[in-house]
């Protein structure tokens, strides 16, 4: 069976170069068209399997954007992001021959990529914390480096401040709650999308993200009311 | 303010995150990601794979001295030498002069 695939994959990508190349320009337009989804996955997977350096490159170049957008907001700091995104993809090509076709490629990818954040997120906190308790018995008092808030890069000026206060609210949600809420407003990912990449079923991502709305009102419901205020 | 109305209020807040144009890493991101994925590579082709592996490395170096430990040990080496004399000793000293020991007495 692995033998037809490799057969099959080795036909798409090597012995038609200009079917090829065709495909990796579509590469260029992922809104308008999604590859991955067109090439059939097994496909893709059966050349990742062995090892095939062009459909590496198709794969990166297909999801590089999508995984670096949802690190992105759940480290919230632009070479953090580029580094768990680095790491998606070193993860993706070593455990490919893992990968038995349970889930979609996609939900693996999205899984990997939030656990992969939200380690990297864990461990810049416990490195804060850890970094303030030694300051506190330190002899030399530095000042902590604190980070500049976090402003999306494609929310556009008008909206800055408004986004920067809910981009901390975001940073603040627990673990699961933020990832529910990512996946669903900023990579419109629908319910069953977000259950898949969370292996949990709808309605606990509903109530996930119902808590997750809850906790942001909460917190931005005090700058809210300022603003009313005359 | 009805609570329906709030509700709608946020939403929309929630809302305005979906035209939030998407971000993207900077350009000839493939490029440094093969730059770190050879950089990973690259010690596999200094190191055979069994060195790479401490359990492996242990285990051979563990059978190694395990086996020379069993050499010594069985073969008839240690049988075949000849019985050390001790040389402090007045017998010792004897036979490793090869002296005539009523020689040494011969004028007492």
């Amino acid at each position: 069976m692995l033998g037809v695939q490799v057969i099959r994959t080795y036909f798409i990508f090597f012995a038609h170069p200009q079917v090829f190349c065709k495909l990796r320009t579509y590469v260029k337009y992922p809104h308008d068209f999604n590859l991955v989804t067109w090439l059939q996955e097994s496909d893709l997977i059966a050349a990742l399997q062995a090892g095939s350096e062009p459909a590496f490159r198709t794969l990166v170049e297909s999801f590089q954007d999508r995984v670096y957008n949802m690190a992105l907001v759940i480290v919230q700091q632009a070479e953090e992001a580029e580094d768990v995104t680095q790491e998606v993809f070193i993860e993706v090509y070593q455990t490919i021959d893992r990968f038995r076709g349970e889930s979609r490629l996609s939900t693996w990818i999205y899984r990997i990529t939030t656990s992969k954040a939200l380690e990297h997120h864990r461990r810049r906190k416990a490195k804060k914390r850890f970094a303030f308790i030694t300051s506190l018995f330190g002899a030399d008092n530095e000042v902590l480096h604190e980070p500049p808030d976090f402003i999306h890069p494609g929310v556009s000026l008008e909206n800055s401040e408004q986004m920067k206060l809910l981009f901390g609210a975001i940073d603040k949600l627990p673990a699961t709650q933020k990832v529910a809420f990512t996946l669903h407003y900023l990579n419109q990912a629908s319910y069953q999308e977000v259950a898949e990449i969370m292996q949990n079923t709808v309605s606990a991502v509903e109530s996930l993200l119902h808590r997750a709305k809850q906790n942001l009102r909460k917190q931005l419901n005090a700058y809210y009311t300022e603003l009313k205020k005359p | 303010m009805n609570p329906s109305d709030q509700h709608e209020k946020w939403e929309s807040l929630f809302e305005q995150l979906k035209a939030i144009e998407p971000a993207r890493p900077r350009p000839f991101f493939y490029t440094r990601l093969h730059a770190r994925l050879q950089a990973w590579q690259e010690p596999s082709a200094v190191l055979p794979w069994w060195l790479r592996k401490p359990g492996y490395a242990l285990g051979a170096l563990g059978l190694l001295i395990g086996l020379n430990v069993s050499v010594a040990l069985s073969s008839d080496w240690a049988k075949d030498r000849p019985a050390e004399t001790d040389q402090f000793t007045y017998e010792g000293f004897v036979s490793e002069y090869q002296l005539n020991r009523q020689g040494l007495y011969a004028d007492e």
